[in-house]
């Protein structure tokens, strides 16, 4: 996480923390660890290569001119300082927690999302029930809303919709297949609860936002 | 799974559902009910083999042994946001000629949560509840909730399990959310099941009589930071059983089992610690023979590391450590007094496991043991605790399937 929490990313945090204040829609480029997947990747990339040339023996890698190591690391480091400007190019896809537009909350402490999507938490503040859906654990969406939203660990997720089914505590979340699927069952249920990118989201659904 | 086509349970389960279902006022309110029905269920298969001594049947003979299978399915339905009612059949073989494979209700309670904000809830279940007892109890038939194929057998002993798996009666549960974590307890009062395989740890198995579950109480009190990056939890329990005899046989007699479990558990994105330390004080008194009598107190702990790789899998190492009685922890006394072996008192267990889900719905694991005593091992597998042998080893393979 050096890069996400290094002096310039904080002032980027700061700015979406306003922003989030103020109920705009969110964009972290720094957030999402995707960053420093892309810097490791990439290292793992220069590293590889070197490691592979100098097994295979391929003249023409051994006498590319100056210091190898040094010319890959300085090629990551511009491809990552890049990094947020190509990213922020894309859609906004940080990943929101969505409800049914009958759900009268706009705002939820993390930890009651998290008791919600543990199934813990079988009702809305309002009394209203909760249904909660799901994509696949292999989803990249749900990784992302599990990690970065609800800041759980995934398989612990798992284990604890587990937990509760086999003891007779509480039920499992309902599970969709797709993003597309996500957004029409949550708008189609009172009551429903899910997650998707952001810049999938339209006005079938309300966004709500999380407290730390 | 023609087991459950036949199981006395199943139409009964079923019919209860329906009857939830029908009190829905209107067509379209029993929809929204019937939404809520799910059903889950599970079949594993594990094969045994031992080098000495036998763990699920004659594990140290042939091929080993097969006779260890676990099938569970499980039925829910919300018909009030309040309301859930929840129950699971279950049908374990683990040695034995099969006939504990016949399904039993392993779970079904009807829960309420009394009252829910956004920082409490509290709820009662009535029925056949789910002790709360360690990090693994409520779902140890379940291979997939397990980290290994054997939980650590120090504290989810399999010879006494009936004991602490279920009680039938009232439990009430609450969580707290605060700022930092998550608060739950739990507090139940019921009548424990005691099958044979009390009977036969208490060495009551050949006599006339029989043993009865009474009124118990047991409690939990965990605590989970940051949801879920650090657990701890205390279970107590207050577990009472009645020997009857009648005329003829050794005497009636008390069997009173007091355990504490301190449970503590490090998770982070690929590695867990997890460590739980039970002291266990059990006494069975009024028996005419005395030194069949007993008022003792057990220790048990274990440490394990658990790492998830290649986002399928996952390597296990555990020690566990099991004394049946800290005052006699080589078990010379109980040796010295004729009882039995020294090696039946005490077991060392050092355990290497790999798991790995090849589908959401289907895990393959794979468990070797190297054991130091035979404190743990199955008396109904082993009639003869002098035929053991204190240092053995073994390996087990299984397959799960969940739906």
């Amino acid at each position: 996480m050096e890069f996400g929490h290094g002096g310039s990313g904080e002032g980027i945090r700061d700015a979406h923390d306003s922003r989030q204040r103020a109920g705009l829609p969110m964009r972290r480029p720094f957030d999402d660890g995707r960053l420093e997947r892309c810097a490791r990747m990439l290292l793992a990339l220069a590293g590889l290569r070197r490691s592979v040339a100098r097994w295979i023996r391929i003249p023409s890698c051994r006498t590319l001119p100056g210091p190898n190591r040094l010319r890959d690391l300085v090629i990551a480091l511009a491809l990552c300082l890049l990094s947020p400007v190509l990213l922020a190019a894309d859609a906004d896809d940080s990943v929101v927690m969505i409800a049914h537009p009958g759900v009268t909350v706009d705002q939820l402490p993390r930890n009651v999302a998290r008791a919600i999507f543990g199934m813990r938490q079988r009702t809305w503040p309002d009394g209203t029930a909760a249904r909660v859906f799901v994509l696949p654990n292999s989803h990249p969406v749900h990784g992302r809303f599990v990690k970065e939203r609800l800041e759980i660990v995934p398989h612990q997720l798992q284990l604890s919709w587990d937990r509760i089914v086999f003891s007779g505590t509480g039920q499992a979340p309902e599970r969709v297949q797709t993003p597309g699927q996500m957004l029409e069952q949550v708008a189609a249920t009172p009551g429903g609860v899910g997650y998707m990118e952001q810049g999938a989201v339209d006005e079938r659904v309300r966004i709500i936002t999380l407290d730390p | 799974m023609s087991a459950f086509a036949s199981s006395r349970w199943t139409p009964r389960v079923l019919g209860g559902l329906l009857s939830l279902m029908s009190f829905a006022a209107s067509p379209a309110a029993a929809q929204d009910v019937l939404d809520t029905l799910q059903f889950q269920g599970f079949v594993t298969q594990g094969l045994v083999v031992t080098d000495r001594n036998n763990f699920f049947g004659s594990s140290s003979s042939g091929g080993g042994s097969l006779q260890f299978t676990e099938v569970g399915v499980n039925a829910s339905i919300r018909p009030r946001e309040r309301l859930l009612i929840s129950a699971q059949v279950l049908g374990r073989r683990a040695g034995s000629d099969g006939r504990d494979a016949r399904p039993k209700l392993d779970h079904g309670v009807v829960d309420y949560q009394i009252f829910n904000s956004q920082r409490r809830s509290v709820g009662v279940q009535a029925g056949r509840f789910k002790n709360p007892f360690g990090f693994y109890n409520q779902t140890r038939d379940m291979s997939f909730t397990r980290p290994s194929i054997l939980l650590p057998q120090s504290i989810y002993f399999d010879r006494t399990r009936s004991l602490g798996l279920a009680s039938d009666g009232l439990t009430v549960y609450g969580e707290e959310r605060i700022a930092s974590g998550t608060v739950r307890a739990q507090v139940g009062v019921g009548r424990p099941q005691t099958n044979e395989d009390l009977e036969n740890a208490l060495r009551l198995d050949e006599q006339p009589g029989s043993l009865d579950g009474r009124t118990s109480v047991i409690g939990q009190l965990l605590y989970e930071h940051d949801g879920g990056r650090f657990l701890a939890a205390f279970s107590a329990a207050r577990v009472r059983a009645r020997f009857d005899s009648g005329s003829s046989g050794p005497g009636d007699a008390d069997f009173r089992f007091q355990p504490w479990i301190l449970s503590l558990q490090y998770n982070e994105e690929n590695w867990s610690l997890t460590s739980e330390f039970a002291l266990r004080e059990s006494s069975l008194q009024g028996l005419d023979f005395e030194p069949a009598n007993f008022d003792i107190t057990g220790e048990s702990w274990y440490v394990q590391y658990s790492r998830r790789f290649l986002t399928d899998w996952q390597w296990l190492l555990r020690y566990d450590v099991l004394y049946l009685d800290r005052n006699d922890r080589r078990g010379r006394d109980f040796e010295a007094d004729g009882l039995g072996p020294s090696h039946s008192r005490f077991a060392r267990d050092l355990t290497f496991g790999l798991q790995w889900r090849l589908h959401p719905q289907i895990m393959v694991a794979g468990e070797y043991h190297h054991v130091d005593g035979t404190g743990w091992l199955p008396g109904r597998d082993n009639p003869d605790p002098g035929d053991t042998s204190r240092r053995w080893n073994m390996f087990l393979l299984q397959t799960s399937l969940r739906f």
